[in-house]
Formats: structure tokens, sequence, C-alpha cells
């Protein structure tokens, strides 16, 4: 996904003179095509994130865009007040790059799992909040932060992540997900309780793979979110007239993020739906371990996604 | 602003302005603009190329106010040389007043950035010079920051930032009044020798007394070094008003009373 994000800037970087990214020292090896390409536009403004954020701010302000860029945590709460003042007060054309949202550097333990970034970054006034989840949604989301006039926070995974299944579409939308037939389908599925389930980012293949092993056990339709806000208001309320579960499931606190999100549009609208929201029980990670470890171990792998379905059904 | 006027009386001026203001409005922070009105009158009056006409002039050189509390003395300085008018200053704070009590740039002409929380004005300044380095162009950048201000480690990140950049089209000026919020700097968190720490940070230092307008112009108007430059401005908190001078009470305290009529009365004799 990284990888895929450099590629993408590197593309726009030919089109747009005034494209520029700061690093606060990372991207080792992963920006060498930039740095090959595009060396002038590529600055190292050492580890020292409150700095570099404040200084894209005031960069930007004299006509440039530019893309911040760290991992985990180290480019949204380790210089929050100098996003909300500096970038988000000035409506600065910056856009905040996190490598290794959720569980990505889940072997490095709780300082590198970001796991309230998606909450925290939504309560700043003028954010908009993308977590693509494959490379394709990755490369959507660097042209939506360049057509976006203001700031951007992009949380992206690590590394390596399998292409999910929905078809190129407008990642501001609820992505639809093509959902294999693994079980035998009961045909028109009468009666069977409907339930749509909603990921987002790294978590959207754990998504597709639940929502395979529920069919014939219940209706369920499976979406991509990579757009946390402005989120597909419109397609939340028809998911929660249309279904009976509404089952968000993200590698973060359950609190503020997408669970909290669909949770305030479900409410407003009155929607019909029972809201279901997996993730980070409010709680840090006490787990050390693979990203794949630690979904399993927080329920949001795909069995536990539809392990914790059934208890519903 | 009359074009005779004298720098001198600007900065007499703006102290007049920063005691009314802070009288009206009842807020804090009146003995920090009053530190730095001085240097304030200098950058306006012979230093900045601006054009209180065409306040967003892309050629403009920028000024960042990142000690952001005392920016009654920054609001009356633009006031005073015709960015807005001056009827606005005595509102500051007050409810619907387009002035609050830290600086902010939305719609106040000729502000170029919204500060409060310190350490934060310096380090946008550093991106503005970073984009005129790049871009070959040839505004200066100025910023104000006050010497508590350097407790913060944003002010550091800064000041490697800006070295490692070659941006000597910057100016950092500190008003090192020897004072913050809770006693004096060295009683609080001792710099010991702030000259030596930005020289050891590869900046060009240079120092002088912050209410000697001269000793200010031959500083700023010096040659570029090559290296950004870090200005020490030697003054006193509450500067001209003699019950204020070096007293931290009057950070906090709005002159009301005999204490209004007293600092104006001190000022207007100047």
């Amino acid at each position: 996904m990284k990888r895929a994000f450099v590629s993408a800037l590197c593309g726009w970087m030919k089109e747009k003179e005034n494209l520029y990214l700061f690093t606060a020292d990372l991207g080792y090896g992963v920006m060498n095509p930039l740095l090959e390409e595009h060396p002038d536009r590529f600055i190292n403004a050492g580890i020292c994130e409150q700095n570099m954020t404040s200084a894209a701010a005031g960069f930007a302000a004299e006509g440039n865009i530019v893309f911040t860029y760290s991992i985990g945590n180290f480019p949204t709460l380790r210089c929050l007040e100098q996003i909300r003042n500096d970038v988000a007060y000035h409506g600065a054309n910056v856009k905040i790059v996190a490598v290794g949202g959720g569980f990505a550097y889940g072997s490095l333990g709780m300082s590198h799992h970001a796991t309230e970034d998606l909450a925290v970054m939504r309560a700043i006034p003028g954010m908009t909040v993308l977590a693509p989840a494959d490379a394709a949604e990755t490369a959507e989301a660097v042209r939506l932060a360049i057509e976006t006039e203001g700031p951007v926070y992009i949380r992206l995974g690590h590394g390596g992540e399998p292409k999910v299944s929905h078809e190129q579409g407008d990642i501001r939308r609820l992505l639809r997900l093509k959902i294999p037939e693994e079980a035998p389908r009961r045909e028109a599925g009468g009666g069977l309780p409907r339930a749509a389930l909603l990921g987002t980012g790294t978590v959207v293949p754990q998504v597709e793979r639940a929502a395979a092993l529920l069919q014939g056990r219940a209706r369920v339709e499976a979406y991509s979110v990579p757009a946390i806000k402005p989120i597909d208001r419109e397609g939340i309320v028809r998911l929660g007239a249309e279904n009976e579960y509404v089952v968000t499931v993200e590698e973060h606190n359950i609190l503020g993020g997408l669970g909290g999100a669909v949770a305030e549009i479900l409410a407003e609208a009155g929607a019909g739906a029972r809201l279901v929201r997996l993730g980070l029980r409010d709680e840090f990670t006490q787990e050390v371990g693979s990203a794949e470890y630690l979904r399993e171990y927080y329920g949001l792998d795909s069995r536990g996604i539809v392990r914790r379905i059934e208890e519903l059904l | 602003m009359p074009v005779s006027m004298t720098s001198e009386e600007l900065a007499r001026r703006l102290r007049i302005h920063a005691v009314e203001m802070a009288h009206f409005s009842g807020e804090s922070h009146v003995a920090s603009a009053l530190s730095m009105c001085d240097i304030v009158a200098v950058l306006y009056r012979h230093i900045l190329r601006v054009d209180p006409g065409d306040p967003g002039w892309e050629g403009r050189d920028r000024f960042f106010l990142s000690k952001g509390h005392a920016c009654s003395a920054l609001y009356a300085v633009l006031a005073e040389t015709g960015f807005f008018d001056p009827a606005l200053l005595n509102g500051q704070c007050q409810n619907g007043s387009p002035l609050s009590g830290h600086v902010t740039r939305k719609g106040v002409p000729g502000v170029e950035w919204s500060t409060g929380s310190l350490g934060h004005g310096c380090c946008a300044a550093a991106g503005a010079a970073l984009n005129g380095k790049l871009k070959k162009k040839d505004y200066r950048v100025y910023c104000l920051l006050g010497d508590g201000e350097c407790d913060e480690g944003s002010v550091w990140e800064m000041a490697l930032f800006a070295h490692q950049y070659g941006l000597d089209n910057l100016c950092v000026i500190v008003d090192q009044n020897g004072m913050q919020a809770m006693g004096r700097t060295e009683k609080v968190a001792d710099h010991i020798d702030l000259a030596k720490k930005w020289e050891a940070f590869g900046w060009e230092v240079r120092q002088a007394d912050g209410h000697s307008h001269r000793a200010l112009r031959e500083a700023l108007e010096g040659p570029l070094a090559g290296a950004p430059l870090c200005l020490i401005a030697h003054t006193v908190k509450g500067k001209g008003v003699s019950f204020m001078e070096n007293n931290l009470l009057w950070h906090y305290r709005d002159p009301q009373g005999e204490f209004f009529e007293n600092a104006l009365r001190e000022l207007e004799e100047r």
C-alpha cells in the first residue's frame, strides 16, 4: 500500500509542480522512486513531527500541496495541535499520511498501533479522513486528497494487502464487495435475516471473507468504506433501512471511528437496523504479534466476525 | 500613519493602544505586548516590505507573531500603519470583534498567521521561508518569539530545520524580557545562554537592546549572513509603564481605575 502511495504521488508530481512530500525521516527504500524522479520535491524534516506539520502548513499557504508522511501515530497524535491550529484552522492544503494504521505494525507494540487516529482526526473541523483498503483504493485516495482543497488524512496499511473485490468506484461512496459464494446459497433467501457488513482499511478482506462464510445463514452484503469523513450518509441510511443488522469492523477503537460515524448517522436517521460495532472495546492492545494474530485475538478476523454475527442471529 | 512619524513615536502610540485595549477588554498580557512595541514599530516602520493597500501581495515580507498572546501590539501596529481601522482596536476580545485575545488572521488584514499556542508560528514561518528559498523569491520572513516560548521543543525542531535547509531568508527575533508565566525564565526553565544555543544550532546570532530603535535597525539591516538569523532583543517586560516593568502581576492584570490613568499619563508624557 505504501508503494502504491509513492507511485501515485510520483505520477501526480509530474502533473503538479507545486506538489511536495515532507517526511519525518521515514520511508527508507520505499521513497526511492520519488527520490529518483523528483528529488527537489522531497523534504526530510528530520524526526520533528511538530515542526514538519506546522512548516508544511506555512509552506502550503504559499500555494503548494504538501503530503506529510510518517508511520503509526507520529504524523497525527504526536503533532495533533499543529494539525488543529496550523493545518486545519488555516485550511492549509496539507495531506497527512500515516503508514501502518491499525494493527499493521502489530509486532512493534502499543506505541506503533494506530487505533485512535480515525476518531481523533475525524473530530478536527474540515478534515477529510480516508482509509483505503488496497492499492487501487490508495491511488484513488491520493487523487481525492489532491483534488480536495484543504486538509486530508490518509491512513494506509503497511504493504502486501490483498486486492479487494469491488469494481473501481468513487471512494467517497460505500463500495459494495463481490461476495464469493463458498456456501450453498438458499434460493431467494426468504426469511433469512439481513445484515450489512462495513469495513474500512486493512480489515476489509476479513469482512469480505466473513460475508462469504455467512452466505446461507443470512442475507449479507459487504462494503468497503474508504471515506470515513465525509462519509456516505445516504448509503448508510439506506443500509439501515434495508437490514436488520449493520455491522462495522475496524482496526480501531469502537469509539469515534467507522463505528462511531455510522452510529451517529443511524441514530439521527431513526433507521431500523441494530448496529454492532466490532473493533477494540475502548482499550489498548495488550498483545504483540502479526496483524493477522491481532485481528484474530480481537475477533476482527473473518471467523471472529462470523462468530459475533452468529451470536446475534 | 504620517510618513514623518518616527518609529519611536509609533512605538509610544502602540503602548497607549496596548494599555487601552487591555483596559477595555479586561484581558491579560499587557506587559507582554509592551515588551515588543519597539520591535514591531521598527519592523513596520523601517524593515518590512509590506503594502497596507494589498495585504496579501505575493512579494511582501512575511511577519509571523509566534507569541500570539501579545497580539494587541501587532493589531495596533497594523491599524496605525493603515491595514485596518484603528477604531476596531478598543473592541478587542469583546462580543463579535474580529480581534481575538490571541492573534488571528481571519478577518484581520495584515496578519500572516494565527497563533496562540506557543511554538507554532515560528515553524509555519520556516515553511514560508522554505518556499522562498526553493522558488528563489526575494521576500524575507520575520518571526517574533518570546523567550519563555523557547521552552517549547518545537522551537528547536524548527531551529534544526532552518539550518538544514539554509533558510538565510528567515529572521527570528527573540523578545528576551526574562520573564514567563510563573516567574523569571532562569527560575522556571533556565536557558542558561540563549545566544549560544541558537549559535550551536548553526544560526547567525545578533544581540541588541530591544528598546533602542537604532540598535534594532542596525541588527536587522545588517547583511544576510548565509544562515538563518536570530536576533536576541534584550527587553523589559511591561516597558514604558513604571509599575508594570518587570512585574509579573501585569502578565495577568488588566489596568483599571488609577492604574489605567497612571499608565496612560506616563505614556502620554514620554
